[in-house]
């Protein structure tokens, strides 16, 4: 190991957790090499020294004031359209939403232009059947009758082939 | 990232506060730590660790989990402590009497005169490193957080962080070193 990976190392080392192995090569440098050996006692000292400072004392009902504190400040956050975009966050909520949402947009939908058109189709429908109704007067329903009759004997008459054609003409003169 | 920290974080985003809270009580000690060591005054410090917790109740519902909980809440709590030390804070205005820790009644008054002087000059020492090299300090003696993870909280290399972390250490040396020849 050279001296500069070594000084990298001697720091890493103090302050922290080191894997083994290098741990190892790093002793086995400082055996051999004073430089590094003093520049590592030098450092050890600086780490103690910082960390001979202890922990501030917590007072007791710290927590329980930062809590209090936290909770009222989140409050204040939350509230308006901030606890409206959080609760829509919410998956549950939001797939609820979503759902109703879906709904609305389909209601909306066939109100604004499904409706409109059947409507104006069943309108449309009523004013042809008001025109074919126009067409068919008294006198056309007096005669379906007589229409009746006449198709009936055209009907047969065509239906006789032992009516000849010379026959029925000489007959009529 | 942690598993019981992922499971909090997906309750939360499922709606339940009492996960917010639970993460709060789990970490607001670390949080109140880093920024009282970086700061030194406990009414900052306490200001800066509640901005912390306000700041990620705000953001965490769009935590994507890319870097651990832990790692995420000490870079806001960094980021946080070294915009109010460049602010000018309560801490630097009132001078050093915060820096002295609380005694116990049953603490000897001597020892707690030496300790609080130790403490005082460890402290002004500290705080006389850039900002960035104080945090890194910080992060590493007094957090012991690996190397690796003190620099995707600064947002550097880690080879910056052994880099700056070597020559804080010479500052600190040199500046501490009265105090260790009569320890």
């Amino acid at each position: 190991m050279k001296c500069s990976e070594a000084r990298d190392l001697i720091l890493e080392s103090l302050t922290g957790t080191t894997p083994p192995d290098r741990r190892r090569a790093l002793l086995a440098h400082l055996q051999e090499c004073s430089s590094c050996r003093r520049e590592a006692a030098e450092k050890e000292e600086t780490v103690a020294t910082l960390r001979a400072v202890p922990e501030p004392r917590l007072q007791g009902d710290l927590w329980a004031e930062f809590m209090v504190a936290l909770d009222r400040r989140i409050a204040e956050e939350m509230t308006g359209w901030r606890w409206l975009v959080r609760l829509l966050r919410t998956p549950r909520i939001a797939w609820g939403a979503a759902a109703a949402t879906s709904v609305v947009v389909v209601a909306l939908a066939v109100i604004l232009f499904v409706w409109p058109f059947s409507q104006s189709e069943r309108a449309a429908n009523d004013d042809a059947q008001a025109d074919l109704s126009g067409l068919v007067t008294e006198s056309v329903v007096q005669s379906i009758p007589s229409m009746t009759t006449v198709l009936t004997s055209w009907k047969a008459g065509l239906s006789a082939p032992d009516v000849s054609y010379e026959l029925v003409s000489t007959g009529g003169r | 990232m942690d598993a019981e920290d992922q499971a909090l974080v997906q309750a939360f985003k499922r709606g339940e506060e009492s996960a917010f809270a639970a993460l709060v009580i789990k970490y607001r000690e670390q949080v109140y730590r880093i920024a009282r060591r970086m700061l030194h005054g406990h009414e900052d410090a306490f200001d800066v660790a509640q901005e912390v917790f306000i700041r990620v109740h705000r953001a965490l519902p769009r935590f994507a989990g890319r870097s651990a909980l832990r790692t995420w809440l000490y870079r806001i709590t960094v980021n946080l402590s070294l915009d109010y030390a460049s602010r000018g804070s309560r801490a630097v205005l009132s001078g050093l009497e915060d820096l002295e820790w609380t005694p116990a009644a049953n603490d000897d008054p001597v020892e707690t005169a030496e300790r609080n002087e130790l403490a005082r000059t460890v402290k002004t020492t500290i705080d006389a490193l850039p900002p960035r090299q104080r945090a890194m300090v910080v992060l590493r003696v007094y957090q012991d957080l690996p190397y690796a993870e003190i620099a995707r909280i600064m947002g550097c290399a880690e080879g910056t962080v052994k880099a700056t972390m070597f020559a804080a250490f010479g500052k600190l040396r040199k500046a501490l070193a009265p105090v260790m020849e009569t320890r």
